[in-house]
């Protein structure tokens, strides 16, 4: 049973590997933010197997934070690819 | 009698984990090979999400059998991936549209961009000045031959170079 959560580990780094590759040869700026949030995905569910693997409920919260981190900081760079900033100001009359 | 059940449970729980890390690979696999940032964003949503919810359902499965604690973190989580990512990889995609992003040359069909003409919304896949595609909505609709109409596109779109690998 952990020799299983050990493979899955690996095929877990194994995929990050892979959208690294996509985050850095990434011919756009969208190629890479949807790998990096591909990569937060896939971290959050590396802690939650080693949490596992060790079976300890310590690292748990890294969980839920990765997943908010990895939405936030799509939400973010997707806004700030489309419209050149990422918060719009509350008297902007440009904005769509 | 419990001990088997226990047993058959921890077994169900790690092979799901083992499934969700194939998933995951699959979406990594799809990400490297796919020519486009939509048709990768298709595999980065959809089967990275599954590959995760497969992952976390594991692993609360493991420790509510093994360990008999129901972890709330796990369980948040598990519904948190489930809306979050695929309104990720849509914002993401839409960005990826509206900044004018090229698509693969193969590709048939553009509602997007046909919305956005329609409706007078200002958008990059039709008006924008990275893409000189002012013909290919137009092509677009009751084209009897895909293949024609994509061979006719690649002479004046940057192509994402599908074979780059």
């Amino acid at each position: 049973m952990q020799t299983v959560l050990l493979i899955s580990m690996m095929l877990l780094a194994l995929a990050i590997g892979g959208c690294l590759y996509r985050v850095l040869k990434g011919p756009s700026i969208a190629d890479r933010i949807a790998a990096l949030d591909t990569i937060g995905v896939n971290v959050a569910a590396e802690v939650a197997v080693a949490g596992a693997y060790t079976r300890s409920t310590a690292y748990f919260e890294l969980v839920l934070l990765m997943g908010i981190l990895a939405f936030i900081g799509t939400v973010a760079l997707a806004r700030y690819m489309e419209r050149g900033r990422v918060l719009d100001a509350p008297d902007d009359t440009t904005g769509d | 009698m419990l001990q088997t059940i226990q047993l058959a449970i921890e077994w169900l729980s790690v092979l799901l984990i083992l499934l969700g890390a194939l998933l995951s690979v699959f979406s990594a696999y799809g990400l490297i090979r796919l020519p486009d940032v939509y048709l990768r964003s298709h595999a980065a949503t959809k089967s990275a999400t599954l590959g995760v919810l497969c992952v976390l359902t594991g692993v609360f499965l493991y420790f509510a059998s093994s360990m008999q604690t129901a972890s709330m973190n796990i369980l948040l989580g598990i519904v948190f991936f489930f809306i979050t990512a695929p309104v990720a990889g849509h914002l993401n995609g839409r960005a990826a549209h509206r900044s004018g992003v090229p698509l693969w040359t193969g590709t048939i069909q553009d509602e997007l961009a046909e919305a956005a003409k329609a409706a007078g919304v200002p958008d990059a896949g039709t008006s924008g000045p990275m893409m000189s595609s002012g013909s290919k909505p137009d092509d677009m609709p009751g084209e009897p031959s895909p293949q024609a109409s994509g061979k006719g596109q690649s002479g004046h779109q940057e192509p994402p170079e599908p074979k780059d690998l």
